[in-house]
């Protein structure tokens, strides 16, 4: 693929994502490299899977 | 006054056809975007176009991109994309007799411009005049694919490939239509033989691999154009 993503659709999906759901800016995201937006959501899904467990743990 | 601040990484990269050397910084998400627009039109123009603004984006000197030759501009958005996205791309390959569909990785920085050791710019015609010629634009590479009549437009494609005539004293790079065309009626036969060799041997951005189908027999693959990298 020449880009990060197959097409426009799950591209504006993750950038919804990112501002909606984990405080970015529309900017802030424009501004990354497409390389370095992979990796925050690559960490942002690992981030929400620790506390996921963290929670079931808790709750026995 | 404030100094300027360096808001991007950059890498040094050589222009193939006048091994100028430029640097080059990642395209953003934003600039990503262009790609993926161009991309949901589905027409190559604006493919085309969208890689060109994007290596004029990211192209720290000023160069010309209409005036690159098709394997500048390959050559350029691959590294391109390497620094961007990634180094490494997921591809497949239909092997044409079984239509068994082989899945590889393919690693960008390995990819080069191919040149062959028998390609000449510069040849002689007859005694001591002889010409010069440029690389075509990926402009008037798409001319001759969309051409309704493409032997035609690429024979003129050919003759406009040529960027300078030189004889025993001088050097003529200032000619105009007419005048070339009266030079191109005069020439011997043979010249377009020459000029054949001259495309046909012209560098190129080409990747030969070797995979394995499912019963470990050798595929070998020659990965040629963007398309063949990407998809």
């Amino acid at each position: 693929m020449m880009t990060g993503y197959s097409n426009i659709a799950v591209y504006y999906n993750t950038l919804f994502s990112l501002v909606q759901h984990h405080k970015y800016s529309l900017t802030e995201v424009y501004d990354m490299y497409p390389y370095e937006r992979d990796l925050f959501l690559e960490l942002l899904m690992k981030h929400i899977k620790e506390l996921e467990e963290e929670r079931k743990k808790r709750n026995g | 006054m404030a100094l300027p601040k360096i808001k991007h990484p950059t890498y040094s990269i050589t222009v193939p056809s006048t091994k100028q050397a430029v640097n080059i910084r990642p395209f953003t998400v934003q600039e990503e975007k262009l790609l993926l627009m161009a991309r949901s039109s589905e027409t190559t123009e604006d493919i085309v176009s969208a890689i060109k603004q994007i290596i004029k984006n990211c192209v720290v000197e000023n160069i010309d991109v209409d005036r690159l030759a098709t394997f500048d501009i390959e050559y350029l958005f691959i590294k391109l994309r390497s620094k961007s996205v990634g180094e490494i791309v997921d591809l497949e390959y239909t092997v044409p007799e079984t239509e068994e569909k082989i899945k590889f990785k393919l690693d960008l920085e390995q990819i080069n411009v191919k040149f062959n050791d028998n390609h000449k710019t510069k040849f002689d015609i007859i005694g001591d005049i002889g010409v010069v010629m440029r690389y075509p634009t990926l402009n008037e590479v798409r001319t001759i694919e969309a051409s309704d009549n493409p032997e035609e437009t690429l024979l003129n494609i050919l003759f406009k490939c040529i960027d300078k005539i030189y004889d025993q004293d001088n050097v003529y790079s200032d000619f105009t239509e007419k005048e070339l065309q009266d030079f191109i009626n005069s020439l011997p036969l043979d010249t377009m033989v020459k000029i054949r060799e001259f495309f046909e041997t012209m560098p190129a951005v080409i990747h030969e691999i070797k995979l394995k189908d499912k019963d470990g027999k050798t595929v070998d693959v020659v990965l040629r154009g963007l398309t063949n990298f990407f998809t």
